[in-house]
């Protein structure tokens, strides 16, 4: 099938759009309403085309491309129409730097921090001169406006949180409200009154954290004009320097695209290149750069003398800290390993211990131990199956433990796209918190008993009495066992308390298995879990998740905060430090009651300032970078680890780079790619291969509106207005 | 399920009882009657009927047309067709009735004609010159019979022609429709059999008809007209088009204003379930079809068929680009056909009485009848149906008797808000999709407004623009900005603050919108503005270059004088300005003082000499 276009002819897919064929075959069409990830819109009217046996021009964006169609793209008429179009949007879009002869010069010279509080020109445009319209504006070749121009003077939104809006500056495309509805299913903005006065907005006009709004930032990144900024980059203006990395907020580990500007990370936003599909939540779009340029940050290393913890200079901290930890026994060593930290500094963290002799390591996660029991034993390795992209093709999605809010909120996304296509969606949960607008959701007295009852009813359905949970573990049971695919996430909702935890990660596993689904993933509390126990930093594994328990290679197998502990070492915090411990050494970016008591404190990095691989919930490979400077003395995780392996006299430590320690860790570590998913074990060869004692402190401070113990809210103001409002009230 | 024969017999019989009987009262009870006071007539008649102990029946009947007569009596006595009356009035109704039915005698005040035969003294209604050049097929049994009452449509041939098509394949029906040449009433003139066929061949699992009912256009009443007057007759035409479709549900998108026409519609259809002309196995035939009515909440865009499609979908109204076409990819993607109210009326008759007849109706291109809602400044406003091809004078002058009180006519508006006016000159233009669009008008939905010199041609302009500007749904560019900057430009004219050029910039919008705009609300919202720019180009220039208003209409151009020689001094104008600008004594010339005066007119209203002028001198003698 072929159609013509300007004279040429083309093939074309079946389906496709005139904008698609274009688009593929380097035709320009002028477009605003347009984007690649969203539906047909049709409203701009700039791609009009004529096509012979039409009346009127049709948009390109949504006519179907037909067989043997005549098209013209560019004819002299039609693009003055356009252009007459483009200035009817101009003369009321304050478009001063858009039509300015100065423009050019403009853009090199003028300020940076834009504080006018009504946007009049191109000076005070928050869109970091990423505009669409202008793209528009000089394709076309528009320098005037014929019509009276207008100031609409709409009133700004200035106070939600996180988020501007200024619809002086909207041109009414839809994209904002497409993405929300269609991308996140979310559907907080709509358009809303008619005629010259319909405008964008809530219900009713409302402020945003009365909505639905989980404050994602999607509708601020397809907008093409500087209607919906962020509170926080509007005044930083452009990136000196950009690059890309992943984000260790939450497990999802989304590809963010990253700037840097006088030293300091200024923006963190989704890229097109992961799994997330150029969509994030509000943890890393906008929580990220507060964060990490907070005022609370470790900056020097501290030594406790004369029970005052005064600064130091590095050798002197590192000599304290060694000096410190050699006084005890190995068996008398504990460790706890951030699941902020990446592969690399983990498996740093975990070559100290052993190499001090000590097997004494946990994960500062509730949900780690109990997998590792659970699933460690009827798998190869703790690891999920399938990936958050599948979950696209799923007839059925079980999520239990997790509304998605703030925990691997972007497989919403996925989950979304599936129900578009017909699949149900259950949300078992406890908490009351808004959740996935479309999913059924339950909302049982306890996960373990409800996983029981579902199991059960999956097995042998309609055998028992009917109650509430019985009815509705029979409507997921259906559900799942007729769908040809089916997806189950579990999330740290459900491992509040080890031993329930580890029923309901036990049971997931059989439910998956019963119904033959295709994912399964572990919603973990930490932004790289499974990174972490990858490299083997958990009591039990070595790199790779090679279980060696029973090698009796190892002295110990003490919980590092149990009994006979003496001395220990943290890169997060504890809930608090049990009795007996004489010395402890702290190693993070932020302070915390625990790093209070601490005899060494050794200042360290956020994941945005360092450099390695993370991986993600479900076996993603993402690598991290950044060009942000330290706060003062302190050092990224992997240096300090280094310098510490070498002041103890370990083997082992002589890199120079992060790429060696990528290399030593053995793992195949190729950004993009996928670690290999879990496989179940043959029935016999199942068993605990670890025992109770692997992870059983809790709970950590580690719930989803924290950042390696950190509450969010304490450095983002707005963080705390929008998870107050959603029900975190940790 | 009863058997059509039976039914029809029945039926027969009901209506003849009715025909034979002695003393039957027709109400008019159609909105407009209702409007009018037909209530109080009513309650008149039965204290009448109270008082002389007379036994008459009472039946409600929907609207004949003629809104210039209201409310609408028709009396059936002594063996004589019904005489209708109008307008009655309650305290007139009771003497009527004594002097028909006690006296026996057809008083002349007020007697419009029997609906029948001439007999005695009285005329035919149908003789009338209101009535006389119509040709009713959609509205033939409006005021005749009462709506709800299934025998009284039955016993006038209704559903004969669903019969006749659920004999034929589906096929067969479409065809007979594509012969009969209909073309959708709704404004565009599409050929609905084409429409059928396109969805038809698209059909899958599913596929859904739609009746448009929203009738936006401020002024059209056609089809409220219609459902109230003779709703068996859209849901016939409702149930041949889904039959023919392959649709197993109906939906009437009727706006939720029209609440007489939509209890009515809902008691039919109850009736029809009732009878198995709908629900499951119509008529024995296995066809199935249940019809829903959803109420529009009264946005003209709305009416646009995939903004009205978007609409029961419960989205927001917001039109869409075509193709792909609702035939193709319709309610809930499944393919649709959307049909006016008098495209679906029209189908019942064409069944009936075959392809061939309703094609002998009309013009060349465009066959039957067109209704349209007459009203502006004619003698007999009101419901108009005439064939096609009938000229505009025929229908102004003829059936309305032309501008009352010896005004002379300037324009005609058809088409509704978009649509365009024609000048005085082009009067003997036949009425048809074509020609009307040529002469840069529509056929629109159906409205035809009259205009004699006092209209102002800029003013006119100026509203329909601020109606179609506020009814903009505001997805698209041109409609929403262009027409806003229209609006406001014509403001300033209309206000003496023309500026040369924007004559030139209206057109250069004006055709921006046409042109641009996503749906017809914005293709057609240019209409007025640039026929008349195109027939009355003086008017505006007076307005822009010497801030005149020719029919001295536009407030701001408007200056009252007082004639000296006229003024018998009675000092009503200076007793009721309510700025106290009018000086004088009692028997001496009064004058009003141009500085003060807030130009409300009530002077000039109120003069009871017609010593007030009304003048737009224009800009030099204003400044004098
Ligand atoms: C702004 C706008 C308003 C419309 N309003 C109506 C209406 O009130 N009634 C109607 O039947 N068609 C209306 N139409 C036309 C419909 O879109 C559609 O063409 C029509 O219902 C098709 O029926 P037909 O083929 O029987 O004419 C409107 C169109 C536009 C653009
Ligand atoms: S706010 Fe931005 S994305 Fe939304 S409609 Fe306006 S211009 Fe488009
Ligand atoms: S032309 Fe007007 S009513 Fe139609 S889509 Fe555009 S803005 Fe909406
Ligand atoms: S890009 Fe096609 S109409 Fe906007």
């Amino acid at each position: 099938m072929t159609a013509r276009i300007d004279g040429k002819d083309y093939d074309i897919i079946e389906g496709e759009t005139i904008l698609d064929i274009a688009r593929r075959n380097d035709i320009y069409i002028p477009t605003l309403c347009n984007h690649p990830d969203l539906s047909a819109f049709g409203g701009c009217r700039l791609c009009l085309v004529k096509v012979e046996g039409f009346r009127a021009f049709v948009p390109a964006c949504a006519t179907p491309v037909q067989d043997d169609m005549v098209i013209e793209t560019t004819e002299e008429d039609l693009d003055d129409l356009r252009r007459r179009i483009l200035q009817l949007i101009l003369s009321e879009h304050p478009s001063a730097c858009i039509i300015c002869a100065d423009r050019e010069e403009c853009l090199d010279l003028h300020p940076d921090p834009t504080k006018a509080g009504r946007v009049t020109g191109c000076r005070f445009c928050p869109n970091r001169n990423e505009c669409d319209l202008f793209d528009v504006v000089k394709a076309l070749g528009v320098d005037d406006i014929w019509v009276e121009t207008e100031y609409k003077d709409v009133p700004l939104y200035r106070r939600d949180p996180f988020i501007h809006r200024d619809y002086n500056l909207c041109i009414l495309c839809g994209r904002c409200v497409r993405v929300c509805a269609e991308i996140r299913g979310v559907s907080a903005i709509a358009f809303t009154e008619r005629s010259h006065d319909a405008t964008i907005g809530t219900a009713f006009q409302g402020p945003l954290v009365d909505s639905s709004c989980v404050f994602c930032g999607a509708c601020e990144d397809v907008c093409p004009t500087g209607s919906i900024s962020s509170k926080m980059t509007r005044w930083v203006s452009i990136p000196e320097v950009t690059g890309k990395s992943t984000c260790v907020m939450c497990p999802a580990g989304c590809a963010m695209d990253v700037g840097f500007k006088w030293g300091r990370m200024t923006i963190t936003e989704p890229s097109e290149e992961g799994e997330n599909v150029a969509q994030a939540c509000l943890k890393g779009r906008y929580c990220t750069v507060p964060l990490t340029n907070s005022k609370d940050r470790l900056e020097y290393p501290r030594v406790t003398t004369d029970g005052v913890l005064r600064p130091v200079k590095w050798e002197t901290a590192l000599e304290t800290a060694v000096e410190g930890l050699k006084g005890f026994a190995p068996e008398e060593i504990g460790m706890i390993v951030s699941p902020s930290l990446t592969v690399e500094e983990a498996f740093l963290a975990q070559r100290i211990m052993r190499g001090l002799g000590s097997d004494n390591i946990a994960i500062a996660s509730n949900m780690a131990g109990p997998m590792q029991k659970a699933w460690g034993g009827a798998m190869d390795r703790v690891a999920g199956i399938g990936t958050m992209t599948d979950i696209r093709d799923c007839d059925a999605v079980l999520i239990v433990g997790t509304d998605l809010s703030l925990t691997a909120a972007v497989t919403q996304v996925h989950v979304h796209a599936a129900w578009k296509d017909g699949a149900s969606v259950f949300n078992v949960k406890i908490d009351p918190r808004k959740g996935y607008r479309h999913a059924d959701v339950i909302e049982p007295d306890a996960y373990g008993p409800f996983m029981d009852i579902l199991l059960e009813e999956v097995k042998a359905p309609g055998q028992q009495p009917h109650t509430p949970d019985r009815d509705a573990a029979g409507r997921i049971a259906s559900a799942l066992k007729d769908a040809d695919k089916t997806a189950i996430l579990v999330g740290p909702g459900a491992f509040r308390d080890a031993a329930e935890g580890t029923q309901v990660a036990k049971l997931a596993l059989e439910l998956f298995e019963a119904v033959n689904g295709t994912v399964l993933l572990p919603l973990w509390d930490g932004g790289n879990v499974q990174g972490v126990l990858e490299a083997g930093a958990s009591r039990c594994l070595t790199p790779g998740q090679c279980i060696e328990q029973d090698s009796g290679k190892y002295s110990s197998g003490r919980n590092p905060l149990g009994e006979g502990i003496k001395a220990l070492y943290l890169t997060h915090p504890v809930p608090e430090i049990p009795e007996g411990v004489e010395f402890v050494v702290y190693q993070g970016p932020f302070g915390s009651q625990v790093s209070e008591r601490a005899d060494v404190i050794l200042p360290s990095s956020m994941f945005s300032e360092t450099e390695g691989t993370v991986i993600s919930l479900d076996g993603r490979v993402g690598s991290i970078t950044s060009d942000a400077r330290l706060p003062n003395m302190a050092k990224p995780d992997w240096k300090v680890f280094i310098d510490m392996g070498r002041a103890l006299g370990l083997d082992g430590f002589d890199f120079e780079a992060v790429a060696d320690i990528t290399e030593a860790v053995g793992l195949p570590l190729e950004p993009g790619t996928h670690l290999p998913p879990g496989e179940p074990l043959p029935e016999g060869d199942r068993a605990v291969r670890v025992d109770d004692a692997v992870n059983p402190v809790g709970p950590w401070p580690c719930s989803a509106t924290r950042y390696r113990g950190r509450e969010i809210a304490e450095d983002v103001e707005d963080f705390l207005e929008v998870a107050a409002s959603w029900g975190w009230d940790e | 399920m009863t058997d059509f024969d039976v039914l029809k017999a029945e039926a027969d019989k009901v209506w003849d009882d009715l025909q034979s009987t002695d003393g039957v009262v027709y109400l008019g009870t159609a909105s407009c009657g209702i409007a009018a006071g037909i209530g109080e007539v009513k309650r008149e008649t039965e204290r009448w009927m109270a008082e002389n102990g007379a036994d008459l029946r009472l039946s409600e009947v929907g609207c004949i047309g003629t809104c210039c007569f209201e409310p609408l009596v028709s009396i059936q006595v002594h063996g004589n067709p019904p005489v209708a009356y109008g307008p009655v009035e309650g305290r007139t109704m009771g003497g009527l009735l004594d002097s028909i039915i006690t006296h026996k005698r057809y008083p002349t005040e007020a007697l419009l004609g029997s609906i029948g035969d001439a007999f005695g003294d009285v005329p035919s209604i149908w003789d009338h010159p209101v009535t006389a050049t119509q040709k009713r097929i959609i509205t033939e049994n409006n005021g005749i019979i009462d709506p709800v009452e299934l025998e009284h449509y039955i016993s006038q041939g209704g559903f004969e022609g669903l019969k006749k098509a659920l004999a034929m394949t589906p096929d067969e029906v479409i065809e007979t429709v594509l012969e009969s040449g209909l073309r959708g009433r709704g404004g565009a003139g599409f050929p609905s059999g084409r429409k059928w066929q396109m969805c038809r061949q698209n059909r899958t699992d599913k596929s859904y008809m739609v009746c448009n009912a929203d009738e936006g256009d401020p002024g059209a009443f056609m089809d409220r007209s219609i459902l109230e007057g003779d709703p068996y007759r859209l849901l016939e035409g409702l149930t041949t088009a889904s039959y023919a479709i392959g649709a197993d549900e109906a939906y009437i998108y009727a706006r939720a204003e029209y609440p007489l026409a939509i209890k009515r519609l809902r008691i039919a259809i109850a009736k029809l379930e009732e009878v198995g002309f709908l629900g499951e196995d119509i008529m024995g035939s296995g066809f199935s079809l249940s019809i829903h009515i959803k109420e529009g909440a009264g946005a003209f865009v709305c009416g646009e068929e995939t903004a009205l499609l978007a609409s029961i979908e419960g989205k927001r109204g917001m039109p869409r680009p075509r193709p792909p076409y609702p035939a193709q990819e319709g309610l809930w993607g499944k393919p649709t056909v959307i049909n006016n109210v008098k495209s679906l009326a029209s189908v019942p008759a064409i069944m009936r009485l075959g392809a061939e007849h309703f094609a002998s109706i009309g013009s060349e291109g465009t066959k039957g009848t067109a209704v349209f809602a007459l009203t502006g400044k004619v003698k007999y406003p009101g419901l108009v149906e005439v064939p096609m091809g009938t000229t505009i004078r025929e229908i102004v002058e003829g059936i309305g008797g032309g501008v009352p009180d010896g005004g002379k006519l300037k324009a005609v508006q058809t088409g509704g808000p978009s649509g365009g006016c024609i000048p005085e000159s082009m009067l003997d233009l036949p009425v048809d999709f074509e020609s009307l669009q040529q002469a840069g008008a529509i056929m629109g939905s159906g409205g035809m407004v009259v205009m004699d010199e006092e209209t102002c041609m800029v003013d006119v302009a100026r509203y329909f623009i601020s109606f179609t500007q506020y009814e903009s749904c505001g997805k698209c560019p041109p409609c929403r900005i262009g027409t806003k900057k229209m609006k406001d430009i014509l403001e300033r004219i209309c206000d003496g603050n023309g500026d040369p050029g924007d004559i030139e910039v209206l057109e250069e919008i004006g055709s921006t919108v046409r042109m641009g705009s996503l749906c017809q609300l914005g293709g057609t919202a240019p209409n007025p503005v640039l026929s008349t720019i195109k027939y009355f180009r003086e008017e505006y220039e007076a307005h822009i270059s010497d801030g005149r208003c020719p029919a001295a209409v536009c407030k701001p151009l408007v200056t009252y004088t007082i004639e000296p020689d006229e003024c018998i001094g009675c000092t009503l104008c200076a007793k009721n300005c309510p700025v106290s600008c009018i000086a004088g004594a009692p028997k001496e010339a009064h004058v009003i003082d141009q500085h003060q005066c807030v130009k409300c007119g009530m002077c000039h209203s109120i003069c009871p000499k017609d010593a007030v002028k009304k003048t737009s001198p224009g800009r030099k003698e204003v400044v004098e």
